[in-house]
């Protein structure tokens, strides 16, 4: 038995050896082709997708900044060119909360704080806070919510028209019934029954841009 | 040839009836439910998030299948991903810029249709072997039925969890109903999470319970034609029976009466 193999081994030329190898070789270039053709097809993909991707971003860019300024030119009857978007330095937050003014636009008639009010159910509500030159809240405008449907209509139904005339020169607003960031003030808005959180996240907002507000000038 | 293009449209028929009904993604095959229950809480949103991704199923699967013999086998799936990725990305960009509210609405869950179980199978499953027309038509059944689905499921969760029709906005334009003092009454717990199970269990155990009662009446109604048929058919047999036997006896009659005149002549 051991005889036949080592006659077997014995009987291997150099030249089939070659031809041995040869469709190994084969295989192996037919490999790699296939490795190629993967790797082309997934690199031509991806790059017809990139392009396709950013002429439809050149087209339907948002700039978050101006859709601000003319909304906050609508509501002081001014042109959007003249609304102006104040440095992060005149921003003044109340240390320790997490409800923060964002942004502030300054028009001749008044302001507008871009906030976001912590405590909410979901997540934060940004809100659009315009406060004219006198101190006066003169609307509230919903920038962004994630909270519950229905609950924030809710909310800003109840409570809208209770802080738009209010005078925040000197105090700002508080809550009752609610975590409030604001609870060192007067007391006198009450929370939405069953959307205590929803309250809290549309009260802190108001309350953080007349903070803003205060520390202005 | 009239035949074989009722045949044709038959066909296509199926192919969207599978994914409105037969194969609904959300009641039958129980895929996508992340979005399913995240999203529903209102009729708007669900509806919203269903549109998406019919978008996407039909787009994807059209591309799918035009390049489903250039596409090695072995990098199928990152290449499906990419397509389905970017008409996500197509989409989310279109919707920010014209329907601000639904894009915030949506959420997370709008790019997580990249890797919603529903596109990926149909690419997989139909898109990679089918024709190209075929493959819209699946993409646009089973989107029909996600959507389907969705808003269903949001319209009986906004209903009872916030007392209101269809609330929502595109743009500037505000619609939806509020039933008098309903939201007062409404029973908060079905936009929650919780209420998202119980709705979805409720209206899959509904919707199953309708389509069997239905599958069973079509059964026993095919039932009856092939019972139908076979009588038919035993009439049928009987009738050729009966020929036979009547051709028989014409024949042997005959063949008296030409005995008999045989008989006549012979005798004469």
């Amino acid at each position: 038995m051991a005889d036949s193999v080592e006659t077997k081994v014995e009987e291997v030329t150099p030249q089939a050896e070659v031809q041995e190898t040869k469709p190994a070789k084969k295989k192996d270039n037919k490999g790699i082709m296939d490795i190629v053709k993967c790797a082309l097809v997934l690199v031509v993909i991806a790059l017809v997708a990139g392009a396709v991707l950013g002429a439809v971003n050149m087209v339907t860019y948002v700039d978050p900044d101006g859709v601000i300024k003319d909304q906050v030119a609508g509501v002081y009857g001014v042109t959007a060119d003249s609304v102006e978007k104040l440095s992060e330095d005149a921003i003044v937050n109340k240390d320790g909360l997490q409800s923060l003014v964002k942004a502030i636009y300054k028009t001749d008639e008044g302001y507008c704080f871009y906030s976001a009010g912590a405590h909410s159910k979901g997540g934060t509500i940004e809100l659009l806070v315009y406060i004219d030159k006198d101190g006066i809240i003169k609307d509230v405008t919903c920038y962004s919510e994630s909270e519950t449907a229905g609950y924030y209509k809710k909310v800003e139904k109840a409570n809208k028209d209770k802080y738009i005339g209010l005078n925040v020169k000197d105090s700002v607003p508080a809550m009752k019934g609610s975590k409030s960031d604001f609870a060192d003030g007067t007391e006198f808005i009450d929370a939405v029954s069953q959307a205590t959180y929803t309250s809290s996240g549309y009260h802190n907002a108001v309350a953080a841009a007349a903070y803003a507000y205060q520390h202005i000038n | 040839m009239s035949n074989s293009k009722n045949n044709v449209w038959q066909q296509k028929g199926k192919i969207i009836s599978n994914g409105l009904l037969t194969s609904n993604p959300t009641f039958r095959l129980v895929l996508g439910m992340c979005p399913t229950l995240a999203v529903t809480t209102s009729a708007f949103s669900g509806l919203g998030m269903g549109l998406a991704a019919t978008v996407v199923l039909v787009c994807s699967n059209a591309l799918v299948s035009l390049l489903r013999k250039v596409i090695p086998d072995k990098v199928r799936i990152p290449a499906f991903v990419l397509i389905i990725a970017t008409f996500v990305s197509l989409l989310q960009m279109l919707l920010q810029k014209f329907i601000p509210t639904l894009y915030s609405m949506l959420g997370v869950y709008l790019p997580l249709i990249v890797v919603n179980c529903i596109i990926l199978a149909r690419a997989e499953a139909f898109a990679s072997v089918n024709k190209v027309s075929d493959s819209i038509l699946d993409g646009l059944g089973m989107g029909l039925g996600f959507t389907l689905a969705l808003t269903l499921l949001g319209f009986i969760r906004e209903f009872i969890g916030s007392g209101t029709i269809f609330m929502g906005s595109i743009g500037a334009t505000e619609f939806g109903l509020t039933l008098g003092k309903l939201p007062e009454y409404s029973m908060s717990l079905f936009v929650l999470p919780a209420g998202g199970f119980l709705t979805l269990g409720l209206v899959m155990a509904a919707f199953n319970a309708i389509y069997s009662a239905a599958e069973k009446k079509k059964k026993e109604k095919m039932e009856a034609i092939a019972a139908q048929i076979e009588e038919a058919k035993k009439e049928a047999e009987d009738f050729a029976k009966l020929d036979a036997e009547l051709a028989a006896a014409n024949e042997a009659q005959v063949n008296t009466e030409e005995n008999k005149a045989e008989n006549e002549e012979v005798a004469k």
